[in-house]
């Protein structure tokens, strides 16, 4: 009996190893996609909508510069001069009016249904372990499912079931738990395309789980891969960008 | 003066020429110019109160309806930054006021990747709070019942600032001036701070010194943290030794119908050795639905007791009752007067608490701030609901109310209610 029970734990953590090294593979190349160079640049466009019409648009500038740095500059008339910094799971808000940093937790969100979390983390596989890995066929599409806990709690979502199919590891959808349980978001990775010789993600879409027929599309409109000085991402700096 | 001219045109063609051999990577539309407009009209209609200091509003005139209207122009060309503003200003006691306000023109440049040089006029934030800022030391005034400054009304100062950036590091020197303007430009005050700021195990902290001629040395620091998803800390706390804070001379007497004539005040605690101390603590929550919940506590230790307070109101409502006698004494006109002027915009007293209600939705916003004495339990409430018609236009209708006993900070000021309805206009 009790052979049977050190052998049946055996097997569970060496498929529990298994799955989560396999899946820490599958994340790293599912984030190439969506993170394709060291430092880049991306315009975006953010728009809400509910019921199916449009209710708002944002317009946004990121700087990324690894898996945990980056840089939101808002471009719209009425949030021109706004600046948005995320060095892992802590962030800023920088407003013209107020003319410095102000400390905000993940969840006070400034773009209607994306939340600060969402516009600026790009990546999973530095703040999300793959604890089990299936196999599921979504759309047509033989995928990978993998479950997701967050590394620290300080992620905006801890718990993530990912999908991403098989033979590319492109990302497919995602749905998103608080660390309550809460489901709170479904995402679509809808299109990709070739920019500077690399696949990249140029549109996903995010439902709100927690207010009916609500969701937002984002837009990644124009990539310019560059070297980003590191006092871009130091919070004292904001205070010096216009 | 010619030699002069032509040294200050040789450093303004360095500067000119640095800022345009200034590459670097940056966002999109790095070295074009960059700009921000707005204009802003806000309506305020008054009720008055019935304070015995300003009977029939009468000694101290207040408008029950003004207007204002102003234009606000950022520029940024590369290392050049310029903000002005233009201002009208609608009385129905005075004629219309017309004003341009300099707030911001400086030149900022880096030099290497670390160091960044200012020169000029700044608007310069340092701290963590709010409502209130002990820390703000090169800061401009702040009305703490408006902290995000709806109107654009801060103002720069003229400053040299260095800063210096590493990793999560980053060290602040600053030396600044209040030029003074009679005639030609001359030198005010010196005054210099510096800030060490460090991002440590998810903390924001800054430690702060600040220097300025013939006032005590100051020492303080700045923190913020967020724990989970939904809460935010922060606080501030800054300190000297004696205080160099102006009493007014009424306060130290046991009697209050006394005439001071030009000896005002006193600086009653200059050779002190207790600690003057000013501190800040703050929390905000942010719920699912967007709703955020902010609350504050400030104290300041230089600030007036409740006997002071009552003192100070026995003097100047004596005075008051001098100048209504027929007919009035003339020697407590300048009495009256120059006691309402020691009374500080951050609050006179110790003890004050600030608590703000924001929901936003993404049309419209609403926001519930509450501003309170907590020794004598006054405080001023202010609803505002804010709409955004689009992403160049947006609205608000904001009220105030002052509540208060007759012989409280904040009821006995002039005004009982007010209703503020204002447009922006961005670009």
């Amino acid at each position: 009996m009790k052979k049977i029970f050190l052998l049946s734990t055996l097997f569970l953590v060496s498929t529990m190893l298994f799955a989560e090294d396999k899946g820490s593979q599958i994340l790293r190349i599912s984030d190439q996609y969506r993170n394709a160079w060291p430092s880049f640049v991306v315009r975006l466009r953010i728009t809400s909508f509910k019921n199916d019409k449009q209710k708002n648009a944002r317009n946004l500038e990121v700087m990324v510069k690894g898996d945990k740095k980056s840089l939101v500059r808002f471009l719209d008339p009425d949030q021109k001069g706004q600046y948005l910094l995320m060095l892992e799971d802590n962030m800023w808000i920088f407003a013209p009016n107020t003319r410095r940093p102000i400390r905000i937790s993940p969840l006070q969100r400034l773009l209607g249904e994306a939340s600060n979390g969402d516009v600026a983390d790009i990546t999973f596989s530095e703040n999300y372990n793959a604890t089990s890995v299936s196999e599921e066929t979504v759309g047509g599409r033989e995928c990978f499912r993998l479950e997701l806990t967050a590394s620290n709690d300080k992620t905006t979502y801890q718990r993530v079931e990912y999908w991403v199919t098989k033979i590319e590891s492109l990302p497919v959808k995602a749905e998103l738990y608080l660390a309550s349980g809460k489901h709170y978001k479904s995402v679509t990775y809808d299109e990709f395309k070739m920019i500077h010789n690399r696949l990249t993600l140029t549109q996903m879409t995010l439902h709100d789980r927690l207010r009916n027929n609500s969701h937002t599309i984002m837009e990644f409109l124009e990539y310019e891969p560059q070297t980003l000085q590191e006092k871009y991402f130091n919070k004292n700096y904001l205070t010096q960008l216009k | 003066m010619k030699a002069k001219s032509f040294l200050i045109s040789v450093v303004f063609g360095q500067f000119l020429f640095l800022s345009l051999a200034w590459s670097q990577g940056t966002f999109k539309d790095h070295g074009k110019l960059r700009y921000r407009f707005s204009a802003i009209h806000e309506t305020q209609y008054q009720q008055l109160n019935s304070t015995p200091l300003n009977v029939d509003n009468e000694l101290v005139p207040q408008p029950r309806y003004n207007s204002l209207s102003s234009a606000d122009l950022f520029l940024n060309w590369r290392a050049f930054t310029l903000d002005i503003k233009a201002n009208a200003l609608f009385s129905e006691l005075e004629d219309a006021n017309y004003e341009y306000t300099l707030r911001e023109l400086y030149f900022g440049h880096p030099l290497g990747d670390h160091v960044q040089v200012t020169v000029g006029r700044k608007i310069l934030k340092w701290g963590t709070g709010f409502a209130f800022n002990p820390t703000g030391v090169v800061e401009p005034a702040k009305d703490a019942g408006d902290p995000s400054d709806r109107l654009n009304r801060f103002q720069g100062r003229p400053i040299v600032a260095l800063d210096t950036y590493w990793g999560n590091h980053s060290l602040t020197l600053v030396y600044a001036n209040e030029l003074k303007s009679e005639g030609r430009i001359r030198l005010a005050s010196d005054e210099l701070a510096v800030k060490f700021y460090s991002f440590i195990k998810d903390v924001d902290v800054s430690l702060i010194g600040h220097w300025k001629e013939k006032e005590k040395v100051k020492f303080g620091f700045n923190t913020a943290y967020v724990y989970g998803d939904h809460l935010a800390l922060h606080s501030e706390f800054i300190a000297q030794v004696g205080s160099n804070e102006l009493y007014h001379r009424a306060l130290d007497r046991a009697d209050h119908e006394i005439f001071l004539g030009d000896s005002l005040f006193t600086v009653k605690y200059q050779s002190s050795k207790r600690l003057f101390y000013e501190l800040l603590l703050g929390m905000q929550y942010t719920f699912d639905s967007g709703l955020n919940l902010m609350a504050e506590y400030f104290y300041d230790r230089a600030g007036l007791t409740s006997d002071n307070w009552s003192q100070w109101r026995r003097f100047t409502l004596f005075h008051q009752k001098q100048i209504r006698e027929l007919p009035p004494n003339e020697a407590s006109f300048p009495e009256f007067y120059n006691a309402l002027n020691t009374l500080s915009p951050d609050g006179a007293m110790r003890h004050y608490g600030f608590f703000r209600a924001y929901l936003p939705k993404r049309k419209f916003g609403l926001e519930l701030i509450l501003l309170g004495n907590l020794v004598d339990r006054s405080g001023i409430l202010i609803p505002t609901f804010s709409y955004s018609f689009n992403s160049h236009l947006n609205g608000w209708l904001r009220s105030s109310y002052f509540e208060g006993q007759e012989n409280s900070e904040f009821g006995m000021l002039f005004t009982k209610t007010s209703l503020e309805l204002g447009v922006k206009l961005s670009f």
